[in-house]
């Protein structure tokens, strides 16, 4: 097959689908007219890590972290992927030369920035051909199993980072506040969270439920699709669809929380991977600036409604879905 | 003349004697007691009050340095109101004192789950289903015949025994399951004579109930109280 | 780079911009630093999304649904940006 030029995805990227997703947020690129879902269409994924450490973490260490997020991800039963670590090298975490490379980059102008994620696509298939990820090692970094204060922990921020290279977009499931010097992390139930936990803690290094739908609905075993079941309807506002809005899914029984969006200018939205169970549903819109970490710029995101709760106790069947959910919201 | 008169107070002693004798053997006056080989069966209504279904919160991991303990999304506070439904029991009397029997129950509660405390302002709010629940049980039933009342019809009972119980969730796609144990008193009241009669049933007690739709697996002590019309052959 | 904006011709943002000589300015924190522009349909130009403005230099929790945040018209946004330079805000 001939590969046509390829597109570097310089952004994440959801458009607005004229059918719903299923679950959370999955990073998209436009193909022509449509948009396809990133995913890796052969495993497992082979990648390079950069031979090159920062103060406190040498270039072994970084492979080991590297190679833990890969199999916290690898160790989620619903979801089937795989990774091998081919080799050191010498090249950096940058597009274009045909190798995934996972390595320390020093990027003092990114100075909010811990890593980031890149991808080259076929522009021709929608297949990823590589992905880079760098760690800035502007910040201090460390390795340690019971984190280090004032140092960030390098394998939390590679399972979220791992989880973009997989095809995650970004979660919302959290909540920060406003200081000075800017915003801060309060608590996040989703690794895929934009924002990372403060230096020194290590809780960055468990997946979540949100996390675990997320994965197993772009990559899915037999098991997640026998035992999970999903939850789909509509947001609207006076009787228009809501574009944007975040809606959690909480198992009564389990207590996780899973999120997904609506994707459509009808309001609709699939949140996936769940446990059968009962469960109660919240929406809230995502005004609290940090819609370009979800969505594409491009799309027409309401944030004018208040947060609340739906009025009906939804049962997710096994290997099914409940559907015809309508969360009616009021502009603020 | 002499021997005329022994005799004949003799018989009349004997005779005396064997009256005694019978009213020995007879427990009740007047109507028999169900006894081994009869077989019973009741249906009517039954009512079970309502129960806490749990407290649990939605939570968040909290970051370090911004407070201590999870951080709370929101509360959910679950509860069973109370529901009536129809039970219907079939038994045998092994004995006149002891009773076993199999019995169903059907009703359709309702649950809720009061929303609340939503750390961005969310209205409170009540999120409700309703249940389709079964519970099919077996009992032993001891019945206190030296307690009977009204010439026998009335016989009061405890009784004792467990059950399987199932939950159908709205538009029936999901099941939950648990067990049930009960116990209590009632209280007989049969009408007619002979072999086949009409009688009433009436019982209260406890059933100790698992599992089922219940978020936190805990189990609940239940009030429970069933009213039957009772046929007994 | 996942999380970096992107643009297209003609369009208007307000862009915070960061950059350590000599390289090429940067938006601050990816889009952290960006605020689109967009035209109501009464013709004002609004800040999307709604600005977050810290009151005071106690941490403020960021509550979604919040009914005071509210969209900012462009001279509302600069007013803002004006006080808090002048708070010696970062």
């Amino acid at each position: 097959m001939r590969r046509a030029s390829a597109l570097m995805l310089t952004a994440l990227m959801v458009a607005a689908l004229s059918s719903p997703v299923s679950a959370y947020l999955k990073l998209g690129t436009k193909l022509g007219t449509r948009t396809v879902t990133l995913k890796w269409s052969q495993l497992p994924i082979r990648y390079f890590v950069t031979d090159r450490g920062t103060s406190g973490v040498t270039s072994t260490q970084l492979q080991q972290a590297v190679q833990s997020a890969f199999s916290t991800w690898e160790g989620v039963p619903t979801a089937q992927i795989s990774s091998q670590f081919v080799g050191f090298t010498l090249a950096t975490p940058s597009s274009g030369d045909g190798a995934t490379v996972i390595g320390f980059q020093n990027r003092p102008g990114l100075d909010r920035t811990l890593g980031a994620t890149s991808f080259m696509i076929d522009t021709t298939t929608g297949a990823i051909v590589e992905s880079d990820i760098f760690f800035n090692s502007a910040f201090s970094w460390s390795v340690s199993a019971q984190g280090e204060s004032g140092s960030f922990d390098l394998q939390s921020i590679a399972l979220h980072e791992i989880g973009h290279l997989h095809g995650l977009a970004h979660s919302a499931m959290g909540e920060t506040e406003l200081r000075p010097g800017g915003r801060r992390v309060i608590a996040a139930e989703a690794v895929m969270f934009p924002i990372a936990f403060s230096a020194g803690t290590i809780l960055g290094r468990t997946l979540r439920a949100d996390d675990i739908a997320g994965i197993g609905d772009i990559y899915p075993s037999s098991t997640y699709t026998r035992n999970t079941g999903s939850i789909s309807g509509k947001v609207t506002k006076s009787g228009k669809g809501v574009l944007g809005a975040h809606v959690i899914a909480f198992d009564m029984q389990t207590q996780k929380l899973v999120g997904g969006f609506s994707l459509s200018d009808d309001g609709s939205f699939v949140i996936a991977g769940l446990d059968p169970g009962p469960h109660v549903l919240r929406v809230e819109p995502l005004d609290d600036g940090d819609i370009e970490s979800f969505f594409d710029a491009t799309l027409n995101i309401d944030v004018d409604f208040r947060a609340q709760f739906y009025n009906k106790i939804i049962v997710v069947p096994k290997a099914g879905g409940t559907g015809g959910v309508e969360l009616k919201v009021v502009a603020k | 003349m002499s021997v005329r008169i022994r005799l004949t107070a003799f018989c009349f002693a004997g005779a005396w004697a064997a009256m005694a004798a019978t009213a020995v053997a007879q427990v009740y006056v007047g109507h028999d007691i169900p006894r081994g080989g009869n077989v019973e069966i009741s249906g009517g209504v039954g009512w079970a009050a309502g129960n806490d279904l749990g407290s649990i919160s939605a939570e968040e991991t909290r970051n370090t340095g911004t407070g201590t303990g999870p951080f709370v999304l929101f509360d959910a506070d679950s509860k069973m109101k109370a529901a009536a439904g129809l039970q219907a029991h079939i038994g045998m009397f092994v004995s006149s004192a002891v009773s076993i029997e199999g019995g169903v129950l059907g009703a359709r509660p309702h649950v809720t789950t009061q929303l609340s405390g939503d750390a961005e302002s969310a209205s409170d709010l009540i999120a409700d289903e309703t249940l389709t629940r079964l519970i099919i049980d077996g009992s032993v039933l001891f019945h206190f015949t030296g307690a009977s009342f009204g010439g026998g019809r009335g016989v009061p009972f405890v009784f004792g025994g467990g059950g399987y119980l199932r939950d159908a969730h709205e538009k029936n796609e999901v099941i939950d399951t648990g067990h049930e144990y009960h116990a209590g008193a009632g209280l007989h009241y049969w009408t007619g004579q002979g072999k086949h009669r009409v009688g009433i049933r009436a019982d209260g007690g406890l059933s100790w109930r698992t599992g089922g739709a219940d978020f936190s697996g805990t189990t609940r002590a239940v009030p429970t109280i069933t009213g039957s019309i009772a046929y007994l052959f | 780079m996942v999380g970096a904006p992107q643009f297209q011709a003609g369009e208007e943002a307000v862009l915070f911009l960061s950059a350590s000589g000599p390289s090429i300015a940067h938006i601050f924190g990816l889009s952290q630093g960006l605020y689109r522009v967009k035209t109501d349909s009464t013709g004002h130009r609004l800040v999307v999304p709604p600005v977050l403005t810290a009151n005071s230099d106690q941490p403020q929790a960021v509550t979604r649904g919040d009914v005071t945040r509210r969209q900012l018209t462009l001279d509302e946004f600069a007013a803002t940006v004006r006080q808090a330079i002048a708070r010696g805000e970062r």
